[in-house]
């Protein structure tokens, strides 16, 4: 019995111990990480919650899966919690446009893009910055100038798309797969690119 | 003094990261299912990221970030501070949205911002910036985004600063570099001296010069009485008022001023207690350096000769010279000592390297019997000894445990007392090492001593 309770003793304190060393990495933690974190659960939040439909699901249940899915994503950038995210919420976002009659408004597709890229690039910056990393305003700041010109293009070229898809709703059926495998044959072209240039990234 | 890494670039490749990955299979998903469902608003939702990656890549460095290590100063003082430099540069044509840096450095090495990380942009090279003859290797040939920072010294020792670690990220965290590493480089730290006097006579002394009033007669200032003239006398030796008395012509006698010769031994068999550096608690090593420090100071300084042995596992002999030159080296000398763990050398020591007319200060915790056979071989052999006990008050902190723990904390200090009693009775004084004048006391007995040897043999 005693041998029994000396080991939880020391269990207990090597926990304690971990317990310990966890608590010190955070208060490391440095403003500037902190605030990437938060943009990567804010905008995931604020995706899930344009992408759900309000009046079919109970907002706390939705709160509450917005909340397990940009948590993980937001402390563990370095992982595929961000990817999976992304792609799950995508997922609710064609689910509730297809068997709810959920809003499908301009300013509703252009949020959601735009907030799932702003989640997905702060997540990129803050996977490659350790916890208690002191990091330079300026590039702070010309990261979130980049980002929001790639949004902002994003934004522009989408609601032109949407707005030629509204005009010309016969041409809907084209425009959809014209422009979608535009994108489809730049993606596979970056693919191609990557793995073609010798000597560099595989 | 600098210390920049240097890398080849097909080793430390740029590789894409796991975001990289994210966008193109979220993109490319998007965008497959929005061309086979027809549906515009997952082209929309595939936009941003296809933009974002082709932004991103449309220009890619080819070349690792540079790290750099920079001191100020190549040695400090305990307690002291020393500029410490972290660079990180660029010698690509690409401008890097972040280099991060970090700087791995001693724990007796405090950075007055914390030993964090260092993350920022730099921009591109310039054309050629590389091939620039006057910058290979030494200095890095991009621009520059260089963090200073000042690093007090804790602890005396080779104190090391680095090895810096750092990888570069571009195309917006989609690429990130391999690592680059910059060498470390050792930053001498001298122990603190402790304030330190001794005011009292050697007990010998050697030529005839310096500043130790001797008792030997000799033509310098330390009066030792008045006596008749005899053949040799100087003529302004003659006491007038003396002669005048005793109508006999009378001379001032005076003492000889001589210099002495003081081997420091310091005994690190053992190292007891935790060191906390400068601001905290001293363990024996540290106890046993500083003090050697200040011995070697206080005597060099006098003009005196001053050697230096360490009685541990790996035993150094540092001869006895004098002058500043001899304070530097035995300082540098100092910084090597370290603690044997019980482990003696095993030819012991061999009184024969030290001088006949030498002071012998050792360093002891005398907590092994190893310690005081030697101090008695010493003892034994004619050298003037002097212990001087390192172990402080670490010697009465209760020990955790169980009761019984503190009857054998008894008895062990019971043994101790007895140990420093026999080598009284062998002729070697203890002291504690309290800082100023803690020679004093024994060096008067030493030298009263010494002159009742003398003064008995006639």
């Amino acid at each position: 019995m005693s041998v029994l309770l000396a080991d939880l003793r020391y269990a207990s304190l090597g926990l304690l111990t971990r317990v310990r060393a966890m608590i010190a990495t955070l208060r490391r933690t440095t403003a500037a990480v902190l605030l990437l974190r938060v943009l990567v659960f804010g905008a995931l939040v604020v995706a899930l919650l344009v992408s759900v439909p309000l009046s079919v699901v109970w907002p706390p249940v939705i709160l509450a899966v917005a909340v397990g899915l940009a948590l993980p994503a937001a402390l563990f950038p370095r992982t595929r919690a961000v990817g999976f995210a992304l792609v799950t919420i995508g997922v609710v976002w064609l689910a509730a446009t297809t068997f709810t009659d959920l809003d499908m408004s301009s300013a509703r597709v252009l949020g959601l893009a735009a907030a799932l890229y702003v989640a997905h690039a702060a997540a990129a910056f803050a996977a490659v910055l350790p916890n208690d990393t002191a990091v330079n305003r300026g590039a702070l700041a010309r990261w979130a100038l980049r980002t929001s010109l790639v949004v902002v293009a994003s934004v522009g070229l989408g609601a032109l798309g949407l707005v030629a898809a509204a005009w010309l709703p016969q041409a809907q059926g084209i425009l959809a797969p014209l422009v979608g495998s535009v994108v489809a044959a730049g993606i596979v072209a970056v693919i191609v690119w990557l793995a073609r240039r010798p000597g560099r990234v595989p | 003094m600098t210390s920049p890494s240097v890398v080849d670039p097909e080793e430390t490749p740029w590789v894409p990261t796991r975001a990289l990955g994210r966008a193109v299979l979220f993109g490319g998903l998007a965008a497959f299912a929005g061309v086979i469902l027809g549906r515009v608003d997952l082209v929309v939702l595939a936009a941003p990221f296809a933009i974002g990656v082709a932004w991103g890549l449309r220009r890619r460095p080819a070349r690792p970030p540079v790290v750099a290590v920079e001191i100020a100063d190549e040695d400090a003082a305990e307690g002291g501070t020393v500029g410490v430099a972290l660079e990180l540069s660029n010698e690509d044509r690409v401008p890097l949205d972040l280099v991060v840096g970090r700087l791995t450095i001693s724990p007796w090495l405090e950075l007055a911002d914390g030993a964090r990380p260092y993350a920022g942009d730099v921009a591109a090279a310039e054309a050629g910036a590389r091939e620039r003859p006057s910058d290979r290797g030494l200095r890095p040939a991009g621009p520059v985004r260089r963090v200073d920072s000042k690093a007090t010294a804790l602890r005396w020792g080779y104190q090391q600063v680095g090895p810096a670690v750092a990888y570069g990220v571009a195309a917006d965290g989609l690429l990130v570099s391999g690592t680059v590493v910059a060498p470390a480089l050792t930053l001498r730290v001298y122990p603190a001296v402790p304030p330190f006097r001794a005011d009292q006579a050697m007990p010998r002394s050697a030529a005839l010069v310096g500043v130790h009033r001797s008792r030997r007669p000799g033509e310098d200032g330390e009066l030792s009485g008045v006596r008749r003239y005899g053949p040799g006398d100087r003529l302004r030796r003659i006491d007038w008022r003396v002669t005048l008395r005793t109508r006999d012509v009378h001379v001032a006698a005076s003492l000889s001023d001589r210099d002495a010769e003081v081997v420091v031994l310091l005994d690190v068999l053992y190292e007891a207690g935790t060191s906390g550096g400068i601001r905290g608690e001293a363990s024996v090593v540290d106890t046993a350096v500083r003090a050697a420090a200040a011995i070697c100071d206080h005597y060099l300084r006098q003009g005196d000769r001053v050697g230096l042995v360490e009685y541990s596992g790996r035993p150094r002999y540092l001869r006895p010279a004098s002058g500043r030159r001899q304070l530097i080296t035995a300082l540098d000398w100092l910084l090597d000592t370290r603690a044997s763990g019980g482990a003696s050398p095993r030819l012991g020591l061999d009184p024969s390297i030290i001088p006949n007319a030498a002071l012998v200060v050792v360093l002891t915790p005398l907590l092994g019997p190893q310690s005081t056979e030697t101090i008695a071989t010493l003892a034994r052999a004619g050298r003037s000894v002097v212990a001087v006990d390192t172990l402080g008050s670490l010697g009465q902190r209760r020990m955790p445990g169980s009761r019984w723990n503190a009857v054998a904390q008894r008895l062990w200090w019971l043994e101790r007392q007895n140990l420093i009693g026999l080598l009284h009775e062998a002729g070697v004084p203890v002291t504690a090492w309290i800082g100023p004048g803690s020679l004093d006391q024994v060096l008067h007995d030493m030298a009263r001593m010494a002159a009742a040897g003398r003064l008995g043999a006639r």
